[in-house]
Formats: C-alpha cells, structure tokens, sequence
C-alpha cells in the first residue's frame, strides 16, 4: 500500500516552521495595591550601638561584661490594624534569624504584600513556639547551628548570647546565656517547659500606602536581659544556663522588654 | 558560536573527497535506519562498534550518539538524556521489556548502569513517542539487548573474554562468557566486574570518582519444538563505593536481582504469524551514605555539629507483555498487553552530632508506594505507513501519612490518584527518487508521574539544588510530537539524513519553590524546597543531521550535528536579595533547563591490509550553551572542542585488539548537563587524556 504523501509532508512542514518562530518575552506580575516592609535589626547596650569584644559593659547586678556572639530567632511577626485585624507575615519565611555577624541576617526583606493601611503595633514571638519548634527543622548553616539536644526537649535554641563577664574574684569567665526549651525534673517527671514569648514593640504604630516601601528599626537593648523584673547576676548563676530553668525563666521574663523601636521611614 | 557554525561547514569537505573502493567493508554507521519508514529517529548500534572503545559506563557510552547526552554526578552511571527528555520521559529497559525501577532518587542508578557494554548485543534508541508496544513512551526508548543464547546444530561450547584497562582511572574491566548447547537447548552464562580509581580532570585535579561492580548471569534457552523458543534469565549486578561528588551521598552498595521467562512461537496459523510473551521481575537494594565526606567525621566550618545521612531504598518492578502478530492483508498488524507494578519502600536517617547532643531523625523517603499500570496496544504496519494505539490505566497509592496544609492549600494529602491515557501515532513515508525518502510521523505519548514525582520527601534530586517534594495529584504529561525526515541514500554517495522535530507538551512536570513556611530544607547544603508540579506548556524543537560514507571506501567518514532547544510556555521566577527571596516575576518561553547546545562530531577512519587494521580519529566540537534557564539561575557552559583516536587491529577471526587515547590534548571541560560538586560552585570536569587499550577473544 502506497500512500500519497505529499500534502501532509507539506502541511506539517509549515506547521513546523510557524512553530519554530517563537520568541524570548518577560512579563512582571502586576504589583497589587499593598506596600512591602523591610525590618532592619540593630543591638544596643545602654542606649549605643553595642560593640562586640569589648570588656566594657556592666550591667544591673554589677557585672563587668562584654558580648562576643548574638543570635536568635524570631517568629509570627504580626501586624495590629487599629480596626481589630491582624497581617502575620508567613508567607514565605515565618521564622527568622538573626546574627550579629552575619550582616545579611540584620536585614528581613519581608516578601509578603502589606496591605495599605494604618497599623497599631508590631509584635512577634522571641524564639520559636511549641508548635513549630521541631529538631531537623533547619540542616543548614548559620541557623543549623542553633540546635538544642533533644534530651532537653529538641528544637533549637531561641537565642545564643555568649560573653564574658568577671566574676567576685576578678576572674574573666566565658557565659553562655543560651535561652530555648527548659526542662523540669522535680518529682522524678521530666516535663519541657517552653520559654519562647511575646514581644510587643512599644510606639510600633505606622501607615503604609499602597506600592510604598517602610523600613522599620528593631532595636534589641541588650543589657535588659539582665534587668528589668529581675537582676540577673552571672556570679549567682554561673557561665551555663541551658539546663537551669529558673535562670532561663528570668531571662525570658527580662527579655519581654528587650526591644524597642528604631525608627520607621 | 561563530566558530561552532564554521567548524559544522568546514565538516562537511570531507563529504567531497572520494576515496578508493574496497570490497570489504566494515560497519562504522551509528546511525541506521531501518525499512523505508524514515520518518522518526531509530539508531541501532550493534556490539561490534562497542568493542573498541573505552566504555566503563553504557549511559557514558550513550552520549555519542547523536542528540542523546547525560547527566553526569560522578565517575559512572551517566543518566542519559535523549532529545532533551529525561528520566521516565524516556522508557529505558533491558532485552524488549524488562524495567527496572532505580533505588536512588538522584538516580545514581539508572537502567543504564544494570547493563555493561560487554553484555550488549544491540542497543535501539527511538526518539519520540513512536514505539508503543514496551510501555507508555513519551519521548523515547532506550532499549537495551544483551546477549542472548541461540541453538546450534551440533552440541558446542564457546569462550568468549573482554578485558579493557584505562589510564587516568587505573579502570579496569573483565567479562567472561560461556556459551553453546545444541537444539533443543542452549546457553549463555557470564560474569564480569570492573574497578576504576579517582580519574583526573584536564586541570590535573583529582575527582572523586572511583566505583566497583561486579555482575553474572545465565541464560538458559529451551526450543521444544523448532518454531518455539523459551528463554530463563538470571541476572545479579552489584557495585559498591561508588563515589559521586555531584550528590548529597554516595553509593555505599546497590543489589539487583533480574530474573525473566521468555517465550516466542512462530507460523503459529495463517492469520498468525507469531506470538511472544514476556515475565519478569527486578529487585534493587540501594544504599548511600556521606561516610566519604569530611562532615561525616569532622566538624566542618560553617556547621557545628558532625553530620551524617544514611538512605536505604528497596525497589520492585514485575510485569510483563504479550504480542500477537497478525496478517492483516499484505500487511502486518500487532495487538499486545503490557503490565507493569512498581514498589518502593526507602527512609533516610539524619544524625546531628556534637559534644552536646546527638539528634538523629528518621523520615521516609518512600513508604510502600505502588504504581500500577496495564496497557494495551496495537499497530498496523505496511512499507510506506505505520499506525499505531495505546491505552493505558495507571494507578497509585502510598502509605505515606503526611499531610502539608497552609492557607487551605493541600500542598501534600491524598496519595491516591488513576489516570487512563491514550498514546497514539501515525507515520507516513514517501519515496520522492530512487535515493531519497521522505517520512512525516505524528506522535502523542503520555506518561504518568513517576515515584520520584509523586512521593519523594525532600531530596535535592535535580540539578537545581533544591529539595524536592513529590506531587501524590500530579497528572500525567502528554508530548505531541511531529517529526520531518529526509534520507538519501547511495551506494557512491553514502547515506545522510535529516531530522527536524517539534514537541508540544501538555502538562509539563516541573519544580515550583515551595516558601520555607510551607515546608523547610530537610537536606544539607539545599537552597530550598520544590514541589513537583504541572505546568501550563512546553516545547521542545530541535534538528538531527547524519552522514556516512559508502561501506565501500576504504577512507570512511561519519558526521553528525543535532540541537534540541526547549523552552516553557511560563515560568515563575524568584528574585533574592542575598538569599532572601523578596518577590517574583513571570517569565514567557524562558529556556528549560539541563538542555545540551549545539553539537556536531566527525569521526574519520582508513582501512588497511583488508580490513585488519584501521586507525580512527574522531572531533567533538560542542558549542557554548547560552539558552539557559533565567528561572533556574542556570549558567551558561563553554564550548570546546575535543579530539579522540583509536588503532583497530583484527588480528584474526577470533582475536580483536584496540587501543587509543581519548581527550588527546588534555582539554579541561565540563557537558552542560554536568551537575555542580556539592558544597561548591564548581561543575563536575569531564576525565582529562585517557589512554586505553581492549582485548576481545572468541573462540
């Protein structure tokens, strides 16, 4: 059987060659009628810019310190309307870390659209909640890092905040103000204990208009870590706190007030 | 590029210098197409033309033919690539339909490395979705033959030994083969490993490349009447230590077992002409591990803790076919059934260790998934016209038991998921001279989504870095395809071809980035999560052009050039600020990713003494692929060109020898599709010179 071919051939050649003529296109998404924010993070002592390094710190229980690393994450960054409704930023990130030596990390550029608007307060939780706080969660550098065993409850830690401080007999001694999941053994039950909080900024209120971009300061004022509803003295507690619930207990209670707000333009 | 385009025009001289005829002749065509149904793309490569070169790995092997590449991520298994489609876009299988499903999710090992060079008796690579009849094939099949045993006339026995070395590896490759038995029942028994070291790139740097295998089989033929025939095979192939830079872990062992029954009757009536049926079962264990890697026992800077992966995949594929071979008039008909029912079960262990804590987690990368699917075909076929149906349903489910819900948004829930679809295609062939014949063939293959794309859980399996999620409701992909073709042919002349092809794909199955809220990094070194998802459309076009000189002339060239260009209807592309992703665009027709460029190859050859010896020379000139993927911050890969040669000496009817060096000038280059060294920004080199040398006795 011989089939006359000739016009399908010809056909589907130039069906092929309309084919062929594409071309190369980018189309932007048409930007919605919402505004973005950028939240740069800086760390204050005593209301300056905080060195690192430097044995020059005392804080409310008279300690002689200095701060060598920060880091921390923070979470369920939440947006109050002053008409009762709320914008959580998760979107794409809902947890975020941030590291005093690693600049990029002093920078959340916020993908999520905010919608214009008047807004009364910026609040997220410090640390990580139960819900979301799982090990494994993060295999990669730098927040790979922060993990806490599993034996003291899994997850990670919320914040690392290692120093010096000298101690009654002058002695320079290393402190390790690690903050995450306590653990409870009184009774001879183990039970965790979740030491993330709440934080609200106070003065955090701000309007934004649609395709205008914010950027708000959050400044952590480091030194009230150690003050505030209790004196925190490292000559009490010694350089490790991970396994001392009573001590991250008041860390945490001090660091509800640990942050204020920079600035917002 | 300028000079890919010249060195393609200046290739093409040699077509004009005719040499003097001899009346041996020795087969150097890659490229043969079979019958006067020229319409689509069927290269046959016959195990005399594997022989002589170095081949430690059948999809490293593979990546000279033409418009076929590959993915490499180590020394070995070289996961081919075929007209720009991959993994189960194409359908791979062993001895017409034997299917093997990989235990590796970044497929360490693909079908291809189930199979060594020296077992091979024939390899068949249709591209497009023009042959129905071993499975659904969207973009192709790679069918992979190996020997088989056939009956004598008088009992007999025959040895038949293989054994190659490489430099630059210090590889070294052995197989041994029994074979013989008489009428009524013959075999074919072999067995055969290789061991190759770290190989060295043009840079003089060491890769991390070094693999052993071994493997054995039998086959054992049984012909109870003249017209009938049943094969039994065994078959075990093993490798261990196979080190794959380009991965997150390499391959601490890999176990198959193969075991089939074939059974073939001829004349069976005068509507019959025959009929074949085939059973088989694969089984892989797959192991990896990062114990060669400096954080499996150190603690390596940016990481604070000692990091250590383990996988353990076990992998089952059982089918089988039935084919029934009509007259039909003048003409053939064929109406067959496949089936095909694939298990996979696999976990991964993670540990985290420091001086504080050891956490470890387990999580499953499989959990006892199965796909089912039955199909049904047929094919009509006379000189000038080939159709062909297939329906096929296709089912699947999985004991997985997570769910990922955000915003009321079912990212991954219910496993189960059935798909009927329909495969069909319709080839025409025109002999417009005596010497020339046109063939037009239209095509449309569906496949369903695999394991991989329907229940992985967060490996980086592509070239992108990501981890990867599997999609349980992902719907199959449909490649409609036409192909253009031309042949001529001529004694004086030789034959040359030319191949133009367009594929539209529906329901193309890509990656889209999933926010890190929805579901985190669960692999190291991974940027981010994607899931596999449908998109809208894509494209692929491309050309093929082949030309080889008469079998008569004693000075022989073969010459090839191919492109395919690929691109997607639309693709979202994430912009970052450092590595925060701050918004995202949407590109029209950007470029697929992991696309080989332009590339064109001239192999010239000279017979001398009769045949007995003929020294080769061969040129690869691949140019800079600059039509990559902006969505996929793909970068763009040099050209270079590459030179090989080889001495063919037939010492006599029994004895072959080979010897040559490929990469003659120590070129430092790395293929497109060579995946980047983990932990780095630098791609994968290619081994630098290689001096090599092959053995083959038969007696």
């Amino acid at each position: 059987m011989i089939i006359k071919a000739d016009k399908p051939i010809l056909i589907s050649l130039i069906l092929l060659l309309f084919i062929y003529a594409s071309c190369h296109k980018e189309k932007p998404i048409p930007t919605p009628e919402n505004g973005k924010i950028v939240l740069k993070f800086a760390h204050y002592i005593n209301g300056q810019l905080m060195e690192k390094d430097t044995l020059k710190y005392v804080n409310a229980a008279a300690n002689t310190y200095e701060v060598d690393e920060l880091k921390y994450f923070i979470s369920e960054l939440t947006l109050y309307k002053n008409d009762g409704t709320k914008k959580i930023i998760n979107d794409w990130v809902e947890i975020f870390y941030v590291d005093i030596d690693i600049s990029s990390t002093l920078t959340w550029n916020v993908y999520d659209d905010i919608p214009a608007g008047d807004y009364d307060s910026i609040n997220f939780v410090f640390g990580i909640t139960q819900e979301k706080n799982k090990s494994f969660m993060f295999v990669n550098p730098p927040e790979s890092n922060m993990a806490w065993p599993e034996i003291l409850g899994g997850g990670y830690h919320y914040m690392m905040l290692n120093g010096k401080w000298k101690d009654a007999s002058l002695n320079i001694q290393n402190f390790r103000c690690h903050l995450g999941i306590g653990k409870d053994t009184t009774g001879g039950n183990t039970t965790f204990i979740q030491n993330y909080f709440k934080v609200s900024i106070p003065n955090s209120s701000f309007s934004i208009s649609k395709n205008q971009t914010k950027e708000i300061q959050i400044i952590m004022n480091v030194e009230k870590w150690f003050e505030g509803v209790y004196i925190f003295d490292w000559n009490y507690y010694g350089g490790d706190i991970m396994e001392n619930q009573e001590a991250m207990n008041k860390i945490a209670q001090n660091g509800k007030n640990a942050f204020s707000l920079g600035y917002i333009h | 590029m300028k000079n890919t385009i010249i060195s393609i025009i200046l290739s093409f001289i040699p077509i004009c210098i005719f040499s003097q005829s001899i009346k041996d002749t020795v087969n150097l065509n890659q490229v043969e197409i079979k019958d006067k149904n020229v319409s689509f793309i069927k290269n046959e490569i016959k195990n005399e033309e594997l022989k002589n070169i170095a081949i430690r790995d059948m999809g490293d092997y593979l990546r000279s033919v033409p418009n076929v590449s590959g993915v490499r991520k180590g020394g070995t298994s070289i996961d081919p690539i075929v007209r720009g489609f991959r993994a189960n876009q194409i359908n791979t299988q062993i001895d017409d339909g034997i299917k093997i499903e990989g235990g590796c999710p970044n497929r360490m090992d693909p079908t291809t490395s189930r199979i060594e060079a020296e077992e091979i008796e024939k390899i068949e690579i249709i591209k497009g979705p023009f042959a129905l009849k071993y499975g659904p094939a969207m973009g192709g099949v790679v069918n992979l033959i190996s020997e088989k045993p056939r009956p004598f006339d008088k009992n007999q026995i025959h040895v038949k030994l293989f054994t190659g070395y490489e430099s630059n590896w210090n590889g070294y490759r052995e197989q041994l083969s029994l074979y013989g038995g008489g009428k009524k029942i013959f075999y074919h028994i072999t067995g055969g490993f290789r061991n190759y070291g770290n190989y060295k790139d043009g840079n003089g740097d060491t890769v991390n490349s070094s693999f052993s295998k071994y493997n054995y089989s039998a086959k054992v033929g049984i012909a109870p009447k003249s017209n009938q025939n049943i094969i039994l095979t065994y078959k075990e192939i093993h490798s261990m230590e196979m080190m794959y830079p380009a991965l997150p872990m390499d391959e601490l062992e890999d176990n198959t077992r193969i075991m089939a029954i074939d059974y073939n009757i001829k004349d069976v009536s005068d509507k019959i002409n025959s009929a074949e049926f085939k059973i088989y079962n694969s089984n892989v264990t797959h192991i990896m591990d990062n114990s060669e890697r400096r954080n499996f026992n150190s603690i390596v800077s940016p990481y604070s803790s000692i990091m250590r992966m383990y996988a353990d995949v076990n992998a089952i594929n059982t089918g089988g076919r039935g084919e029934l071979n009509f007259k039909a008039g003048k003409n053939n008909m064929a109406l067959g059934v496949n089936y095909e029912n694939i298990r996979k079960d696999g976990e991964r262990t993670m540990r985290m260790i420091n001086s504080m804590m050891d956490n470890q987690t387990i999580m499953n990368l499989w959990n006892n998934a199965v796909i089912q699917n039955y199909g049904i075909y047929s094919e009509y076929k006379s000189t000038y016209f080939v159709m062909a149906v297939r329906c096929d349903y296709n089912m699947a489910n999985s004991d997985d038991t997570l769910n990922i819900i955000k915003s009321g948004n079912v990212y991954f829930g219910d496993t189960k998921s059935g798909y009927f679809n329909f495969s069909m295609n319709l080839c025409v062939n025109k002999e417009i001279t005596e010497n020339l014949i046109a063939g037009i063939a239209i095509g449309r293959g569906t496949r369903s989504p695999n394991m991989l794309e329907r229940y992985i859980k967060f490996l980086t399996v592509g070239y992108d870095n990501y981890d990867y999620l599997g999609n349980p409701q992902l719907k199959p992909e449909t490649n409609n395809e036409a192909d253009f073709t031309l042949k001529y042919k001529s004694n004086k002349v030789g034959s040359a071809y030319f191949n133009i092809f367009c594929s539209y794909i529906q329901n193309y199955i890509t990656g889209t980035i999933l926010a890190p809220s929805v579901a985190p990094i669960q692999t190291m070194t991974a940027i981010g999560v994607k899931q596999f998802t449908n998109a809208d459309f894509a494209v692929f076009k491309g050309f093929e052009f082949g030309y080889n000189s008469p079998d008569s002339c004693k000075f022989g060239v073969e010459l090839t050039a191919y492109r395919t260009i690929a691109a997607m209807k639309e693709v979202v592309r994430y912009n970052y600020s450092g590595t925060q992703v701050i918004s995202k665009t949407t590109l029209e027709k950007d470029a697929l990713p992991e696309i080989p460029p332009l590339e064109s190859t001239i192999n010239i050859s000279y017979k001398l003494f009769k045949n007995k010896l003929i020294p080769k020379a061969g040129m690869r000139v691949i140019a800079e692929q600059d039509y990559v993927s902006k969505a996929y911050y793909e970068r763009r890969t040099p050209c270079f060109v590459l030179a090989n040669f080889v001495l063919i000496y037939k010492c006599n009817k029994n004895i072959n020898l080979s010897a040559g060096v490929n990469n003659i000038f120590n070129m430092a280059y790395y293929e497109h599709l060579n995946r980047r060294i983990v932990g780095s920004t630098y791609r994968l080199f290619e081994p630098g010179r290689v001096v090599f040398a092959n053995l083959l006795i038969n007696i």
